[in-house]
């Protein structure tokens, strides 16, 4: 796996090392774009599972700007290897491509944060520490062309399985322009062949703005982990089997998550990349995930002295004889209720599904 | 002793009926078995979900108790929201239909029916009460009806490009791409559909493929709700239809190219891709797909470099394949035609500044 968040950047106007070039850029130091890669990180270190593909590897690069509160646990790992410029993102980046185009078996996730151009709903541009130094030999001489990296794993040998989340602030079209042709950003050379899925969440749409909380993460960060610890959970294969966060999944809850946090911002996440003709798994849950519950009578008079039950199976897991609605966490699955209402309320069953990462019902019932 | 659970779904088309998998699942929501529409399952009595994703892209859901020698129908409808288990994709947006009151856009036939396109005053098709959204112009398409904040339309004449309108919403011009099918027999099967949408920082117009050209319309609808493999099922299973008919239906032959080609199996169909993009240069979708095809292998890269070169002059229908194209120019791996490459890149790219990259079809603000 490999992660990468850029807040500092040196060479604009309010960094430690202002260039020309950077003034010229209109841009700032970032807020959350370290902050975020390293909780991505944390989660990757504290909750990936996935034995089919277990972790085998993580590098780890964060810029993060002063005052930024990066994960605790990421930065002591990290220890005094601090920094993304290019010198060392490079490293990190061609020993993790030389292993992913060596483990077919393999599963590649990418997660990138940082100052970031998107031309296309089908790429973006990410600079790094250094971008805009004195001497560099092309405007993007210190930036990432995801398109480029997202290509260069492919190949017929290259991990077969690979999730891409690119979450870049976009920047205002005057801004953009200057990065139109790509002139010396770093991507790489495409190989031969393909993988078999290599899907790539773009945190928002070309030329929007992603969003991020003050001194906190970015929408598309807190929508991710959201989705990753619960909220895109899914049912098992089969009987037996553990709930997991596939493709689809994340295809289907990413998008509605971070358009409602955007607010009248209206973040969209855009998927592209190599989709592939299965819903390939990203996380494997160790037991099914709670959701809130969420149970209400109808009609209301039904509720004085009303008095419910859940059953799992035959077997009762909850009851309830205080106010409604009835709210609970619990296991994701699905309830037999029975409730018992005053007369002239006659008693009533009704199945009710508990999802993540929350469910309501309305139980109805008859005088 | 086991129950039968007995699934059909409410499809107006055959097709997409015995595409889509109704999935059973028991207790705890693992997946027991997946049947087609009219089948059956035999289950262990208990409680079941019984889910479908239908052809508006919204997954379904019912939650049913099979008992020992019993069956239990299950019927899906998607006008039955009772099943529904996600809101419209649009946490984003209210669809127009629950804004009846503003009254946006209402005229009937006699009010702009039947014009052919071309520059209009904008007093020709607007409402006279709407000071929201008014159609300008149509270019290679018809007004054929209208109601609330919707127009139907259809082609007209010969095209020598993708068809569109030009708007004004409330001020702000738009040029928004119609998905419509010149080569269809019916009106049904040549017509799209544009709406108004309701996003939280304004009204957008959106146009989609007419509800009647059923499997293009499905994968379209399935798209937008996220439901990538739900559509790539419908393509693939309707492959030899949707895509190789491409005589009878090219705009759905190049929305299941766009979707194979995400998929990554677009590459098994390049014979029929190469039809799409030589008969149907109004249409340059298939040569923007073909061409970034023919670019990664060394031996088709001249031709899909000449191919996308020529592409380059028109607008595509969908916004992915603008994408495509887009980012195909700036990442140009041919020395000699680099200039040209750089060129077609610096004309195309002055659109997409004002590109509306969330909507499906190539739509794009023009200066008033």
């Amino acid at each position: 796996m490999f992660v990468l968040g850029v807040s500092r950047y040196r060479h604009l106007e309010d960094g430690s090392e202002p260039t020309q070039a950077g003034i010229d850029s209109n841009l700032e130091q970032l807020t959350s774009a370290a902050r975020s890669a390293s909780e991505f990180a944390a989660w990757v270190l504290g909750e990936y599972r996935n034995p089919s593909t277990s972790l085998a590897s993580l590098f780890v690069c964060l810029a993060p700007s002063e005052d930024e509160a990066v994960h605790a646990e990421v930065r002591a790992r990290l220890g005094a290897a601090d920094g993304a410029t290019r010198s060392v993102v490079m490293a990190d980046w061609l020993e993790f491509r030389r292993r992913c185009r060596a483990e077919r078996d393999a599963t590649a996730i990418v997660y990138v944060a940082g100052h970031g151009v998107q031309l296309t709903a089908d790429g973006a541009i990410v600079l790094l520490e250094d971008y805009a130094g004195d001497g560099q030999e092309a405007a993007l001489w210190a930036a990432f062309d995801m398109k480029g990296l997202h290509e260069s794993l492919a190949g017929s040998t290259a991990a077969a399985r690979q999730f891409w989340f690119v979450d870049s602030c976009r920047q205002r079209p005057e801004v953009a322009r200057q990065f139109e042709s790509l002139q010396g950003a770093f991507g790489g050379d495409r190989p031969v062949g393909e993988v078999e899925a290599s899907p790539l969440f773009l945190a928002s749409g070309p030329r929007g703005i992603a969003w991020a909380r003050t001194h906190g993460v970015s929408l598309f960060n807190e929508a991710l982990l959201r989705c990753l610890r619960c909220d895109a959970a899914v049912g098992p294969k089969h009987a037996g089997g553990s709930w997991r966060v596939t493709t689809a999944s994340l295809a289907e809850k990413l998008r509605p998550l971070v358009l409602e946090a955007s607010g009248s911002a209206q973040q969209v996440v855009q998927l592209t990349g190599l989709v592939g003709t299965t819903a390939e798994v990203l996380h494997v849950f160790p037991q099914p995930p709670t959701a809130e519950l969420t149970l209400g009578l109808s009609p209301p008079a039904a509720e004085p002295e009303a008095r419910a039950a859940l059953f799992r199976g035959n077997t009762k897991v909850l009851e309830h004889d205080a106010a409604w609605p009835l709210v609970r966490k619990l296991a994701a699955g699905l309830y037999r209720v029975s409730v018992l209402p005053r007369a002239p309320y006659a008693e009533t069953q009704e199945i009710i599904s508990v999802e993540p990462p929350a469910s309501r019902a309305e139980v109805e019932v008859a005088s | 002793m086991k129950g039968t659970i007995r699934a059909a779904l409410d499809i107006s088309s055959y097709r997409l009926t015995s595409l889509t998998p109704i999935e059973i699942r028991d207790s705890s929501l693992a997946l027991v078995c997946e049947i087609r529409n009219g089948g059956e399952a035999q289950l262990t009595p208990g409680v079941y979900q019984v889910r479908a994703v239908m052809d508006d892209g919204r997954a379904h859901a019912r939650l049913v108790t099979v008992t020992e020698g019993k069956e239990t129908k299950v019927e899906f409808s998607k006008v039955d929201p009772a099943g529904l288990m996600t809101a419209p994709s649009s946490a984003r947006f209210t669809r127009s239909a629950a804004r009846d009151r503003d009254g946006l856009i209402d005229y009937g036939d006699d009010e702009g029916g039947g014009r052919a396109g071309g520059e209009r005053g904008d007093e020709a098709w607007a409402a006279p009460d709407s000071d929201v959204c008014r159609i300008v112009a149509l270019e290679g398409a018809v007004l054929d009806g209208a109601a609330r904040g919707t127009w139907e339309l259809v082609p007209a004449g010969t095209l020598t490009e993708v068809p569109h309108a030009v708007l004004d919403l409330g001020g702000r011009r738009r040029r928004v791409c119609l998905p419509l099918n010149p080569c269809g027999h019916r009106r049904a099967e040549t017509a799209c559909v544009l709406r108004l949408e309701h996003y939280r920082e304004g009204t957008e117009a959106r146009a989609w493929i007419h509800p009647e050209r059923k499997v293009s319309s499905a994968v379209q609808h399935m798209l937008a709700e996220g439901r990538v493999f739900h559509a790539q099922s419908v393509v693939a299973g309707t492959a030899d239809d949707m895509l190789q008919a491409k005589y009878s239906d090219p705009v759905g032959a190049a929305l299941g190219a766009l979707v194979m080609y995400r998929a990554g199996t677009l590459r098994d169909r390049l014979s029929w891709l190469e039809n799409l993009a030589r008969d149907f240069a109004w249409l340059p979708d298939g040569a923007v797909l073909l061409g970034a095809l023919w670019l990664q292998d060394e031996a088709t890269r001249a031709a899909g470099a000449r191919l996308l070169l020529g592409a380059a002059g028109r607008r595509p229908l969908f916004t992915t394949s603008y994408s495509v194209l887009l980012d195909t120019l700036r990442r140009w791996p041919l020395d000699d035609s680099r200039a040209e490459a750089r060129a077609a890149l610096t004309v195309l790219a002055r659109d997409a500044g004002r590109v509306d990259w969330n909507a499906f079809t190539f739509t794009c603000h023009e200066e008033p």
